[in-house]
């Protein structure tokens, strides 16, 4: 079991993931128990690139709903192609067949426009379903979620239910921006996702920049730790740290302490308010740097 | 011989555990969690561990409480295995001993049957090993055999106090049955007159005893020991009330009289405002005067165990202590960190309190716990 998961932490480094053995062996769990899995987190610590990288490491297609305020079934599920059933209508005005038969052709899967749940039950190859920022959705979509989500169907008035052809992978992501309900906790796993340590940090940074100088590396992974620690209102995650990193190295920058202005000056890829921005002066720079010299 | 739990009735155990730690884990994860540990590569804790946090955790402070729960579960004794979770700075309640056994620290004791006495049940016999507990400072006893074994004996070493009141009757100043050998004896200080008479009664009744416990965070690595001793205590004497402070006082005679020691573990984790808050001893002490006052007879004997760590100043301490003092009979107190120093109470406590103690004893070993035991007996 040990190398197992060892090996599937390998493949999703492989892939560009770096996950500790914790997240590894849920994710193994997840392959095990056919279960959903909800991941928390902060925002950019690396959430849906886990069922990114989950997909590639299985070989899946990766199917992705994005959740929003106002989402509802016809975009989450299924919708009817209407300018086509609108279409047969006019054709088969003609036609002999009798009013029922008809009824049933326009409401046959042939005009149905399956959407990402839809998508991930009935396609022929198991996908990986991946529910991004459940928290952003109404509470109604979240109640719709159950049924498919304890088992793997979904009931369309004009066709009946459909169970699922194949078990897709379920990963759902929230940034706690509000509570979900027990029901749709109750019925997954969970897991949550903390900022990376220093080492994983600075391996994630090596996977995604292999070019970047390694001292740079290490400074920059510790300024973004000491800058974690700050009082920020939006603490930056892995994305920011990438972003950022790519933005000196564009700079041409090889060490930090060497060009405090051009990092103050870079900052925006780091701090996402301005509240943020008014903190971070010219003397807190300055200290970050001196713990980022290490 | 009890026979071993199956691998599903240990894991139901401790989803039991988790429910009344306040998770909600319902039956299909008690099952998903057996699926899980058979799919695991046998008996790995690892793999055990994280299958079963994903499956009974719903959000990110179970997720944070998960690992300390575990390991009090399954591997109970010292706190220091268990590091952190990732991000999270160490609770400090955890550095004072938080984490051996449940909130109260009790869980590795009280979740297990009482073992039977041995022949030498208490260090008196003169065991090496018992001997040798008796003056461990259970703080930094690291043996979990070690530390619940002491437990026990500080239960059982309080209830001595119930043998030595023996059925024999004693000389008293009243009573119906003349006592002649002790009358005539009196008489011949004075050289034969005036004669006093002297009556053969039963012992008189234990005192009422008054526990004043200290459960804040300071004291949190001694709870488990004084929890236990003042559970016997309640129990050797019969009109005992038992009061526990940190920054409030809170009544738990009817929680600490419970018989079975499972049930009283759970009920006292279930009240998690009970544990380790900060310490007010003076406002703790008026709380108990103010409210609690009436429960004091001329006879009763009130025991506060507590370190001393005030954040209340001493002058009020002092105020607090006489009021109790003019209402009682004695005012005793264990000390845990009398035993480290120099053995001198006013390392810890106000010269001025100290005078007005009727006894300090330390409180960190059955040795001094036994000091205390003489005093109350007396």
């Amino acid at each position: 079991m040990q190398e197992e998961i060892e090996r599937f932490t390998t493949r999703l480094a492989e892939q560009g993931y770096i996950a500790d053995r914790e997240l590894a062996t849920t994710l193994l769990l997840l392959q095990r128990l056919d279960r959903p899995l909800l991941l928390e987190g902060d925002a950019g610590v690396g959430k849906t690139a886990v069922a990114q990288a989950l997909a590639a490491v299985e070989e899946r297609p990766l199917i992705r709903l994005q959740c929003y305020e106002g989402l509802d079934v016809t975009h989450a599920l299924y919708e009817w192609n209407y300018p086509h059933q609108l279409l047969a209508i006019r054709l088969m005005e003609e036609s002999p067949s009798p009013p029922e038969e008809r009824e049933l052709e326009i409401f046959s899967e042939r005009f149905l426009l399956p959407r990402p749940l839809l998508q991930a039950i009935t396609s022929e190859r198991p996908a990986v379903l991946l529910i991004d920022e459940i928290d952003r959705a109404d509470e109604e979509f979240e109640a719709f979620l159950l049924e498919l989500l304890s088992d793997f169907q979904v009931t369309i008035p004009e066709l009946g239910t459909r169970r699922a052809v194949t078990v897709p992978r379920v990963v759902l992501t929230s940034n706690a921006t509000r509570e979900l309900s027990d029901a749709l906790r109750r019925r997954c796993l969970y897991h949550y996702l903390d900022f990376p340590d220093p080492d994983k940090e600075l391996r994630i940074l090596q996977a995604h920049l292999p070019e970047i100088d390694q001292a740079l590396a290490g400074q920059v992974v510790r300024f973004v730790q000491a800058l974690r620690g700050s009082d920020l209102r939006k603490r930056p995650g892995v994305a920011e740290t990438l972003d950022w990193a790519r933005a000196l190295m564009g700079l041409g920058v090889t060490r930090l302490s060497r060009e405090a202005a051009l990092v103050q000056q870079t900052l925006a890829c780091l701090l996402k308010t301005a509240e943020d921005f008014r903190a971070m002066d010219a003397a807190t720079c300055e200290r970050l740097l001196e713990q980022a010299a290490g | 011989m009890r026979p071993a739990a199956t691998p599903a009735a240990r894991v139901a155990g401790f989803i039991r555990h988790l429910r009344a730690e306040g998770f909600e884990v319902g039956v299909r994860e008690t099952l998903d969690a057996l699926r899980a540990l058979e799919a695991g590569p046998g008996p790995d804790a690892e793999w055990s561990r994280i299958a079963l946090r994903a499956l009974s955790c719903r959000r990110q402070e179970e997720w944070r409480r998960f690992d300390r729960l575990f390991h009090d579960y399954w591997q109970p004794g010292p706190e220091e295995a268990v590091p952190p979770p990732q991000g999270e700075q160490p609770d400090p309640r955890r550095r004072q001993g938080h984490g051996q056994g449940g909130v109260t620290g009790l869980a590795h004791s009280v979740f297990r049957p009482e073992e039977p006495p041995g022949e030498d049940s208490l260090w008196g016999s003169g065991a090496g090993r018992q001997n040798t507990l008796a003056r461990a400072d259970f703080r930094f006893l690291r043996d979990p055999q070690g530390r619940r074994e002491m437990e026990r004996l500080a239960e059982r070493l309080a209830l001595r106090i119930r043998r030595r009141r023996g059925r024999r009757p004693v000389a008293q100043y009243r009573g119906r049955r003349l006592h002649f050998r002790r009358t005539l004896r009196d008489t011949l200080a004075p050289g034969g007159g005036p004669l006093r008479l002297r009556y053969l009664e039963p012992r008189r009744e234990l005192p009422p005893l008054v526990l004043i416990q200290d459960v804040s965070h300071s004291m949190a690595g001694y709870t488990p020991l004084t929890t236990r001793f003042v559970r016997g205590l309640l129990r050797a004497f019969p009109r005992s009330e038992a009061f526990v402070f940190h920054i409030r006082l809170f009544r738990v005679t009817h929680l600490y009289r419970e018989q079975d020691p499972g049930q009283l573990c759970r009920r006292l984790e279930g009240l998690q405002e009970l544990w380790f808050g900060g310490t007010r001893i003076a406002d703790s002490l008026a709380c108990f005067n103010r409210g609690y006052g009436r429960l004091l007879r001329r006879r009763s004997r009130v025991l506060i165990l507590s370190d001393g760590c005030d954040t209340d100043e001493p002058e009020r301490l002092l105020a607090e202590i006489e009021t109790l003092r003019r209402r009682c009979g004695g005012i005793y107190w264990l000390d845990p960190l009398l035993g480290r120093g120099s053995g001198d109470p006013t390392e810890d406590l106000p010269a001025a309190v100290v005078q007005r103690l009727d006894g300090v004893f330390p409180a960190h070993s059955l040795e001094g716990l036994e000091q205390a035991v003489e005093a109350l007996s007396r």
